[in-house]
């Protein structure tokens, strides 16, 4: 029994009153909270946003399935975990629900204490999700405080250009670029210049830098 | 008279000139001969003598003419007389047609006198119509031809002599009146004849119109007769005829066949040879005066009875009869069908649906595997789930134990949920024999609903139940029924699948029992509907529409049906859907328990 428990909330939407009532019994006693619906729709007009959690989704419900409203979320941008739960488990439809970006698949009957891992890996994952998204909307924010012509300096050494490069590219003095170069580290709070450049690729701000085109091996020297 | 006369006048010269001729030679020859002067006394003397003779002769000679010329005018007056007084009419005429002689009956006739008709044209006493045969009678006359000429009111008959022309005329008036008079009556009793002939001809015609009726009727009754014959001795079963007391009068030739008897063996027997316990009662003693031709009638409906063959083994049979007089005596004749080969084919027919339908029963349950696997699949996920967290209750440090029990319990409600689906599941597969109990077909429906829920749900078909309220019990195998069921359900979760994914898909079953005492259950769909070309081979077997399964389903469930003395039907209509419906009887005895 894991002791440590990630905050946010399980959803768990399945048509069929035993499987609800059990497995939301079964999650409450490992002490996680856990909120069951009946129905998809039920479940979309009660999600909160703004609370980590994930969802245990039944594939083949009446009315709304499963898939469909993997459908939805997904056109909605949520990006809530889902982990599919079947009775019924058919290679089409878990390669639809892995296309979809599930997280999980899960055969009835099941192994509790795996269904509950797997919870926790879901939770874990919006968790680190959220923060992610926090700390990329917080880059993103930084650069744009970024002056035009800083953001232009990022673009080239993002495009891996040294500094005398940029600066050629530029037109400017290889002392102007390390200014920019200082301003850049000071305004996206970065310790170093490569730390930057792991966090724009890892958060996939490289568009959000691009003003001009890196030079072509022929511009270049 | 005076041409009278005349007329003998001319008979006389005749006469006179013939005797003339007949005397004048020998007279001639005596003065011829001899010259007087020349001859001698003795020769004259001689010649003298001869004279005397000759003399004598002559004298003798002349008074037999004198007699024979009395005897003449005798004669002639005779004729004179036969002539003028003739009831004939005598005219002679010459070349031209001009009267030169008339006797009086012509002169009577001709209503003028004898000397008025001579020398006067005789077509002026002929009718003008008349005178052109006239004419052509004469001239046919002067070509000497002998006639008879066919005048209104004369008969003439002449002959030619020299240049003269004798028409005998005969007066045929009265003749002619009586011939009128005869053609008159032999006109009428020709017309008489002829209507008497129609009258004949048209009761001949009825005659042989019946005659030919009767002909074909007889041919008919012998081609019935040869017919019944036929039917009689060709029949597969057994016809037997026993007279009043109950001995056999005859039998067929399938007799024969059906009890190993010949005919001899059985003519004059007892029915009880055959049938020891014979449904055939003799007839009973009628009064003279009821049997004279009473019509054959049935004395009893078919049944079943049993019958004895030759070699001692029984066998079953199925019996009519229906009784007759002829001539007041009564018989009955009995038609017996031996049934052991049909009941034969029954009990392999049986025995042959029960594995067929065993068969596919396991067929279907391999289709519907999945689904139950799901049906089972559900309530043990939830025990699972229902004893994990109890064990993690009992891991916290407050043991809630009514919460634990309360968990438990509801636990033991799905192991045993699913238990039964899976007892359900091999009582459906297993192999068994048609056992019939009083069963509430509602109930059955709701059980099978419960095996088809997952694939219901899976493919998104809104269900429902329209089931009546006390519905009679139906005495039925259930599992063979519940197999009709779910065939019925299966059909219309593939029809419905065929739907576009949006469209709603929807599943009825209803019951409800109908005047004739039949519970009815329909199964309904909103599906594609069942097409003209399909809807013959549907219930055919090894017709499918579906690219799995072996086109036993419809077949079979109508054989089950159809075994429960029910019947399986359909109606669609392409496009919007179909509902097959079937029948159970509400068995009495299933009401009284």
């Amino acid at each position: 029994m894991p002791t440590k428990k990630p905050g946010g909330l399980v959803y768990l939407v399945d048509d069929d009153f035993a499987i609800r009532d059990s497995l939301s019994l079964f999650i409450e006693s490992t002490g996680q909270a856990v909120k069951s619906f009946e129905s998809a729709e039920q479940f979309l007009q009660a999600y909160d946003q703004e609370q980590p959690g994930c969802l245990l989704l039944d594939v083949r419900m009446p009315v709304m399935s499963g898939l469909d409203l993997q459908d939805v979320l997904l056109k909605n941008n949520i990006d809530i975990p889902i982990i599919f739960i079947s009775g019924h488990a058919e290679v089409s439809d878990s390669a639809k629900a892995f296309r979809a970006g599930a997280v999980d698949f899960i055969e009835k009957p099941f192994d509790n204490l795996v269904l509950l891992e797997r919870i926790e890996e879901a939770l874990n994952k919006d968790i680190d999700t959220r923060t992610e998204y926090a700390e990329k909307l917080k880059l993103m924010h930084s650069i744009d405080q970024l002056t035009l012509r800083e953001k232009e300096v990022l673009h080239l050494i993002v495009n891996n250009c040294s500094s005398k490069e940029v600066a050629s590219v530029l037109g400017i003095s290889s002392r102007t670029v390390e200014v920019h170069r200082a301003h850049i580290m000071e305004k996206t709070h970065s310790e170093s210049i490569t730390q930057l450049l792991i966090m724009i690729v890892r958060y996939d701000v490289v568009t959000h830098l691009a003003i001009r085109q890196p030079p072509t091996s022929d511009n270049g020297h | 008279m005076r041409h009278h006369s005349n007329k003998d006048i001319d008979v006389q010269q005749e006469l006179a000139l013939q005797f003339d001729q007949f005397e004048s030679p020998s007279n001639h020859t005596v003065a011829t001969d001899t010259d007087i002067s020349q001859l001698s006394a003795q020769h004259i003397h001689e010649l003298l003598r001869e004279c005397q003779l000759n003399h004598t002769e002559l004298e003798r000679q002349y008074r037999e003419l004198e007699q024979a010329k009395q005897e003449l005018s005798v004669s002639h007056d005779d004729f004179a007389g036969l002539f003028n007084l003739s009831p004939v009419s005598y005219l002679s005429l010459n070349l031209h047609g001009v009267i030169q002689k008339a006797n009086l009956s012509a002169a009577t006739l001709m209503g003028c006198a004898v000397d008025d008709l001579v020398g006067v044209q005789f077509e002026q006493f002929v009718h003008p119509d008349d005178r052109e045969n006239s004419r052509f009678f004469i001239d046919q006359l002067s070509k000497d031809c002998a006639y008879t000429s066919p005048c209104m009111y004369v008969e003439c008959q002449g002959a030619i002599n020299k240049d003269q022309i004798c028409l005998a005329i005969h007066d045929v008036t009265e003749h002619k009146y009586a011939q009128e008079t005869a053609a008159c009556l032999n006109q009428k009793l020709a017309e008489m004849l002829r209507k008497q002939t129609v009258d004949l001809v048209v009761t001949n015609q009825t005659l042989i119109q019946k005659v030919v009726e009767l002909n074909h009727s007889q041919r008919q009754i012998l081609e019935r007769e040869e017919k019944l014959q036929c039917i009689f001795n060709a029949a597969m079963e057994g016809i037997i005829t026993i007279d009043n007391i109950g001995n056999i009068v005859s039998v067929n030739a399938a007799v024969k066949t059906i009890f190993g008897y010949t005919e001899q063996e059985l003519i004059g027997c007892h029915i009880t040879k055959l049938l020891p316990v014979s449904g055939i009662q003799s007839p009973k003693k009628t009064p003279h005066y009821l049997l004279q031709q009473q019509p054959a009638k049935f004395t009893a409906s078919v049944r079943e009875i049993e019958g004895l063959r030759k070699d001692g083994t029984k066998l079953p049979l199925e019996l009519s009869s229906a009784e007759f007089s002829i001539d007041g005596v009564s018989y009955i004749t009995g038609i017996v069908r031996d049934v052991s080969l049909r009941k034969l084919h029954e009990r392999y027919d049986k025995e042959h649906l029960e594995e067929l339908a065993h068969v596919t029963r396991l067929g279907l349950m391999g289709e519907m595997a999945s689904g139950i696997a799901h049906e089972v699949n559900q309530p043990l996920t939830a025990v699972a789930s229902y004893t994990q967290a109890c064990l993690n209750f009992i891991d916290a440090e407050t043991i809630d134990l009514q919460k634990l029990s309360d968990i438990l319990r509801k636990a033991n409600q799905q192991a045993i949920k699913a238990g039964q689906i899976i007892h359900r599941m091999r009582e459906f597969v297993k192999t068994r024999t048609m056992q019939r109990a009083n069963v509430d077909i509602n109930n059955l429906i709701i059980d099978s609903m419960a095996m088809c829920a997952a694939d219901l749900k899976y493919s998104n078909i809104i269900h429902r139940l329209e089931l009546a309220n006390n519905l009679p019990v139906v005495y039925i195998d259930d599992v063979q029924i519940e197999q009709v069921l779910l065939n019925l359900i299966r059909n219309s979760i593939d029809a419905l699948k065929n739907l576009p994914e949006k469209a709603p898909r929807q599943l009825c079953i209803q019951t409800h029992v109908d005047p004739a005492k039949f519970v009815e259950v329909r199964v309904k769909d909103n599906g594609p509907g069942i097409s003209q070309t399909e809807r013959e081979k549907i219930l055919t077997p090894f017709y499918s529409t579906k690219s799995s399964g072996m086109g036993m389903g419809l077949s079979i469930s109508r054989s089950l049906v159809e075994a429960h003395d029910g019947a399986l039907r359909f109606n669609s209509i392409p496009g919007k859907g179909a509902t097959f419906y079937f029948t159970l009887p509400v068995m009495r005895t299933a009401y009284a328990d």
